[in-house]
């Protein structure tokens, strides 16, 4: 039996968790049940823990859901839901919030009902602010809930948004070209040859790179080859869930090969190739550089160029011995060293600037909020020398060429900041582990 | 259009509700007695009499890196053939032959079928169907695409495209395929020291002799070319397109060689029994069908020359 | 014949016996292996139409780079989605076997088909077929260079054959650069030692860059002078391409 105020109805656990899936698939409409639900429906302490709540939620709350379903059975389950997800985000007073009525204008039916009947539109203004993306981070499941799995802003905040970035101050009290302090662990990962983690605020990566012995391609004999995968992790986004996360790990794979490992030539990469040699045309180190978004919190590209960046500082390469006199087509003998191992060599491996184009400016270090404002980016990685390493360009709407120059400049002079920011970093870092 | 909407305002329209439709939505709505209505006029929605197969073109050396290439359009049915040759060691049971890797691709830009990492269901069947008639017919002679006895041979990858599905697929690949051997020039090679092949080059002085100085052409034993017809009650029709083949099931596939011999019969099931009268006149229009395709590609080949 | 050994052996294309040189273009007088000037593109061109089939088509040949792309649609989406006021495009790349000068799987090209979807996406008015899906598939018949611009430019002209709504048409096109010199247009030998490249995506009517990808290390006014060298052959390219529609467009009409 449930009981909430003076609503009174008794309904059998399975149906009531059928109601669950079947309400809440609207947005999906996969045969299969949301995941999420299934793991709340294996909750029920928490159901009942919600269920005490319901005195925080005062009369008008109730019977404004009351009213909109005309002692539909369907109120109740649909506040339940509502009083988990106020539970689990500990946002009670938003609940009472609901009965604010300057917060949800003309409310015919009521926003919360509306939202799991299945009419609501995407941009409703009136959408309630608790699975808003960044409350939600207590319960990164719960933004499911939340249409696309994107964050779905109001139009207030989208505006609040854009205007913060039109007069240099945004939500997070920043200016336009002000990055998030960004803060580096190294070794991190004690098996791999190098590691790091790196925050920008809610966005959290980390990137390990292994050293194997290999063999170069036949095409360029005096280099040694590099990987680079990415992989996004479910809990960083509920939309990566699944193969979900597959498309954005492809393209962040591809961005950063393409701004670390320079022409096809080997020119200008920011991974010295040929040092990776041991033997011409018969021994090199393939380094295998693997990166993991543990949560996205925006502008990912740059975080994960500087974990890379800070794990390849953190690479020590075991020297290795070649045993001389071996004939000329057998693969030569080696002994790698378990002491001696070579600094890897960072100084020319560029720093991302990733500027986000909201409205008229563009910003760097974008929230993924900022991020679902903006119409396109640019992507720039910067070497020491403020050469350009390569410039990758996401998101749809087209730019003006001398926007792009001006962006061009604009990344130069952020990039020498980042870097020296980065470069202190993981000084500091790497004198912590050692002590 | 305009044709076939005259066509169906016929006096002899029995006055229900399909004569005051549009052709269009007739179309649609009642395939099968929209097609009916053209037979009974001996005549198909394309303006095509019943035995008459679509207008066909070949085109030799499609694709300039590959050693031998066709393309060939039926009606709008294009696919496109490209040999590749590779070297490969020769199985012990065989050293001196070579193989020959036949494979049919229907990638998605063909048909509105066909989604991408969703491999459409005629592809398999069409290329087993392929590697089966080949090499059963004893076209090519495997010795042939030897070079080195027990050391080296040729791998001919042939691998069949379809551009634009639009009917009678197995027809236009068998027909692309054997276009495309006919067109395959092998490049002259010398085994290096290594024991691998290498190319021989033109402008370097001739310190190798090439192994495979005579064979630089397939010599084709007998030429395959198909017909495929559809049996729909006593209508036999020739050269399906894709509506046709989706509204009347039962088709039967004839291989024959230039002399006119059968090579092979497919009918696969179908509500339609192929009496042997049905049958022999699909092989007769096949008959002339094969004299049509070989005066078609000799002149693809002359052009070429 | 084919699988009579049961596995297929390894195989290998045999190659020349020439010895490796030095790359030519780092000598004073490198003229480029086709004879173009540095400058020069290759001709281009394009036919619509190519797939019965499809609801709109186009085939792009640029010297030896043949690229044919088919666009469905608007139509139901097959992916489980939202409810969505704009349409949604959906992109494909895949290059045949015989493709490369190495025989090849077949695949699709995950990074092209990123890539061109990217560049489509800020040309076509997806509110124009709400709820459905667009589809563009392309195939690389013969890849010899510059395989993405082409693809791109085909896919555009492709969209307006399927008369999907656009901006303007989208033509893209690259450069290399070789030692000191800009080559536009590379062709395959040229890529394969390039220092960096240099590709622009762009609405030539509207003067706006829709995709832009930089690899290699550039200097600002190298990437300037790259960028400008783009911009000019893709505003040329896309008269091409007009051209192109509009023969069609009067074919059509007789």
């Amino acid at each position: 039996m449930i009981r909430i105020g003076s609503l009174e109805a008794i309904i059998p656990w399975n149906t009531f968790r059928c109601f669950f899936l079947n309400s809440l698939n609207f947005p999906f409409p996969t045969k299969r049940p949301c995941r999420s639900f299934q793991l709340w429906s294996r909750l029920p302490a928490r159901i009942t823990q919600s269920l005490l709540l319901h005195s925080h939620l005062g009369e008008n709350g109730i019977n404004r859901l009351r009213d909109t379903k005309s002692n539909s059975i369907l109120a109740l389950p649909l506040l339940l839901i509502s009083l988990i997800i106020c539970e689990c985000c500990r946002l009670t007073q938003l609940l009472v919030s609901l009965s604010h009525e300057p917060r949800f204008p003309s409310p015919a039916v009521h926003p919360l009902s509306r939202l799991w009947s299945g009419s609501l539109p995407s941009h409703d203004p009136s959408l309630p602010r608790l699975i808003l993306g960044s409350k939600v981070v207590f319960f990164p499941r719960l933004t499911l809930i939340s249409l696309q799995g994107m964050v779905s802003l109001s139009l207030e905040e989208k505006h609040f948004i854009k205007g913060g970035i039109a007069q240099d101050l945004r939500c997070d009290g920043r200016k336009r070209l002000t990055c998030r302090p960004i803060y580096v662990e190294t070794e991190v990962i004690p098996q791999a040859n190098g590691s790091a983690r790196v925050r920008m605020g809610a966005t959290d990566v980390i990137s390990s790179v292994k050293a194997e012995l290999g063999k170069p391609s036949s095409s360029h004999p005096d280099r040694g080859k590099v990987f680079i995968n990415i992989d996004c992790s479910s809990t960083a986004e509920p939309a990566f869930e699944g193969r979900g996360g597959e498309e954005l790990s492809a393209e962040l794979s591809i961005s950063l090969q393409r701004c670390l490992l320079g022409g096809k030539s080997g020119a200008g990469a920011g991974i010295d190739l040929s040092s990776l040699v041991i033997t011409e045309g018969k021994l090199c180190w393939d380094l295998y550089i693997d990166g993991l978004v543990v949560s996205s919190d925006g502008n990912l590209l740059d975080a994960l160029g500087a974990a890379i960046k800070a794990a390849l500082s953190n690479t020590g390469i075991p020297r290795v011995q070649v045993a001389a006199g071996a004939s000329s087509d057998e693969q030569p003998e080696v002994d790698i060293s378990d002491e001696e191992f070579l600094q890897f060599d960072t100084s020319g491996v560029p720093v991302i600037v990733t500027l986000t184009k909201v409205g008229k400016h563009y910003i760097v270090d974008a929230t993924s909020e900022e991020e679902s404002q903006m119409s396109a980016a640019v992507s720039i990685s910067v070497n020491r020398q403020g050469h350009i390493c390569g410039i990758t360009k996401r998101g749809g709407a087209g730019l003006d060429p001398s926007i792009i120059l001006d962006m061009i400049s604009v990344a130069k002079h952020v990039s020498e900041q980042l870097m020296n920011k980065l470069d202190s970093e993981i000084a500091s870092a790497e004198a912590e582990e050692e002590s | 259009m305009e044709k076939i909407k005259k066509r169906m305002g016929l006096p002899n329209a029995s006055e229900d509700l399909s004569s005051e439709m549009e052709v269009d939505a007739f179309r649609r709505l009642f395939p099968l007695r929209y097609f009916e209505r053209h037979l009974a006029e001996s005549i198909r929605p394309d303006g095509r009499p019943l035995m008459k197969a679509r207008e066909t073109s070949i085109f030799l050396g499609a694709v300039a890196s590959a050693n031998g290439s066709a393309l060939v359009k039926i009606g709008s049915t294009t696919m496109l053939t490209a040999i590749k040759m590779e070297v490969m060691t020769p199985s012990l049971e065989s050293p001196d032959e070579g193989c020959i890797a036949i494979d049919f691709h229907m990638p998605p830009i063909c048909s509105p079928i066909v989604r991408p990492g969703r491999p459409a269901e005629a592809s398999p069947v069409v290329s087993k169907q392929l590697s089966d008639t080949i090499s059963s017919s004893k076209m090519i002679d495997l010795k042939e695409l030897s070079l080195v006895s027990g050391k080296a041979a040729w791998m001919a990858y042939l691998d069949v495209y379809c551009l634009d599905a639009d009917g009678a697929l197995f027809d236009a690949a068998l027909l692309s395929a054997v276009a495309a051997l006919s067109h395959l020039q092998i490049p002259a090679v010398a085994m290096n020291d290594d024991g691998r092949i290498i190319i021989m080059s033109d402008e370097e002085g001739q310190k190798q002799e090439p192994v495979n100085k005579e064979k630089r052409k397939l010599t084709l034993k007998s030429i395959l070319f198909s017909l495929t017809c559809i049996l729909h009650k006593n209508y036999i029709l020739v050269d399906p397109t894709s509506e046709e083949e989706s509204i009347m099931e039962t088709h039967v596939t004839i291989v024959l060689d230039t002399s006119g011999q059968l090579i092979s019969f497919y009918k696969p099931g179908g509500s339609v029994l192929a009496y042997t009268a049905a049958i022999q006149d699909c092989v007769a229009i096949s008959r002339q069908r094969v004299q049509e395709l070989k005066s078609i590609l000799e002149n693809s080949a002359m052009e070429v020359e | 014949m084919a699988g009579k050994g049961g596995t297929t052996p390894a195989t290998y294309s045999p190659s020349p016996a020439t010895a490796k040189k030095k790359p030519p273009h780092l000598k004073e007088d490198w003229l480029r292996p086709d004879g173009r000037g540095f400058h020069q593109c290759r001709p281009a061109f394009f036919r619509t139409g190519a797939v019965n089939a499809a609801s709109g088509s186009a085939y792009a040949e640029f010297g030896n780079t043949k690229v044919i792309v088919s666009v469905f649609g608007p139509r139901e989406s097959k992916k489980a989605m939202l409810y969505n006021d704009t349409g949604r495009l959906n992109c494909n790349v895949s290059l045949t076997t015989f493709a490369t000068p190495v025989r090849g799987q077949g695949l699709d090209h995950k990074e092209y088909t990123a890539m061109l979807h990217k560049a489509l996406e800020g040309a076509i008015i997806v509110e124009s077929f709400p709820k459905t899906t667009v589809d563009v598939f392309a195939l690389v018949l013969e890849s010899s260079g510059s395989d993405l611009p082409v693809i791109i430019s085909c896919a555009s002209l492709a969209l307006a054959d399927a008369g999907i709504m656009m901006y303007d048409l989208v033509a893209s096109v690259s450069v290399s650069c070789l030692s000191k010199n800009l080559v536009i247009d590379p062709i395959l030998e040229e890529e394969n030692c390039q220092d960096g490249s240099l590709m622009i995506a762009c609405m030539p009517s509207r003067y706006e860059i829709t995709q832009l990808t930089v690899t290699g290390e550039w200097s600002t006014p190298k990437i300037n002078e790259g960028m400008q060298l783009c911009l000019d052959a893709c505003a040329k390219l896309a008269k091409i391409m007009r051209l192109c529609l509009k023969e069609a467009a009067s074919d059509s009409q007789e």
